[in-house]
């Protein structure tokens, strides 16, 4: 690929050329996250509402270590931070910074899962909370549980496109799947801190 | 060598762009940080429960606001793009609230 032909014809902003003047492939994302809002929207609220109708079934305050989720809130506003960065350098064409912040993106995931393995072992070996030990039990794991796979897949799309990265069949213009990719990541990032409000923070009050 | 590696250090206007963003990005990823870190110190705060959980509330959806804004460039995008997300970030919001007024707590305890 030749820079002049680069610059002749971006395949980037050919994307471009659709009715609605944006990459199909984003817009099939806006409209996928626009669904996902709908699909967390009814698990918060079924949380929420089983913890109000059933207030004393256990003490949230005496199973959560509020550190350790504060902790993990802050390595998954890092990821997203890393994928804004990894985002901008494919727009750049700058391969080296879009793999390093990508795999640092992966890595952070990672550490969120693990972070979310050791917290569900300790509540269920330590605390005596199973899935079933309680209807705060089944609608926690539920959440958290459905979160932990989003973020999974999350990583495991992005893992696959930084290796994709190292082929020669990676162009330019899967700068825009890196994006998508991108986009799903941050949708993690902002149910993660919704959940970390209204799961977690509002039991301390 | 892939022919993906060639790295673009040009002037193009969109590159400029790009390197502006980066000063966004970071100075959003420390805000985010500050936010949390207020977030965890306020639930100890022997404020009245209102104040706080009103604080919280605000604090998170500046949070949300600014992810979707800068880091999922909204910003930048065009405006379907924002108002397709908005139809179903509304359209959860108001099912939530619904559930929340629709399920009250009995009086005489909670159900078996």
């Amino acid at each position: 690929m030749s820079e002049t032909a680069t610059h002749a014809a971006d395949p980037i902003e050919e994307l471009k050329n659709t009715n609605t003047g944006v990459e199909n492939k984003k817009m099939a994302m806006w409209a996928f996250l626009a669904s996902d809002c709908m699909f967390f929207g009814t698990l918060i609220s079924t949380h929420l509402i089983y913890r109000k109708i059933y207030p004393t079934v256990v003490e949230p305050t005496d199973i959560f270590d509020i550190e350790l989720t504060g902790f993990s809130s802050f390595i998954l506003l890092m990821s997203s931070f890393l994928m804004a960065l990894s985002v901008s350098a494919a727009h750049k064409k700058n391969i080296k910074s879009m793999r390093l912040f990508l795999a640092g993106t992966v890595f952070f995931g990672l550490i969120f899962l693990g972070g979310q393995v050791y917290e569900f072992t300790h509540f269920v070996h330590d605390k005596d909370l199973t899935l079933s030990s309680s209807v705060f039990g089944s609608t926690f794991y539920v959440l958290t549980g459905t979160h932990g796979v989003h973020v999974a897949l999350g990583v495991l799309w992005l893992f696959s496109w930084l290796v994709f990265s190292y082929t020669k069949k990676f162009k330019w213009v899967h700068a825009i799947d890196i994006e998508t990719a991108g986009l799903y990541w941050h949708f993690v990032d902002i149910v993660w801190i919704i959940i970390f409000t209204a799961v977690y923070l509002v039991e301390y009050l | 060598m892939s022919h993906a590696e060639h790295t673009d250090t040009g002037a193009h206007p969109h590159i400029v762009e790009e390197h502006k963003k980066y000063f966004t990005f970071f100075n959003v990823a420390i805000s985010l940080i500050l936010i949390t870190a207020v977030e965890i110190v306020i639930i100890y705060v022997p404020l009245h429960t209102f104040i706080v959980l009103s604080s919280l509330a605000v604090l998170s959806l500046v949070k949300f606001l600014a992810v979707i804004w800068w880091f999922m460039h909204l910003r930048w995008d065009k405006a379907l793009c924002t108002i397709l997300f908005m139809i179903g970030l509304l359209v959860a919001t108001g099912t939530v609230t619904a559930l929340l007024f629709l399920f009250d707590v009995d009086p005489n305890g909670p159900p078996l």
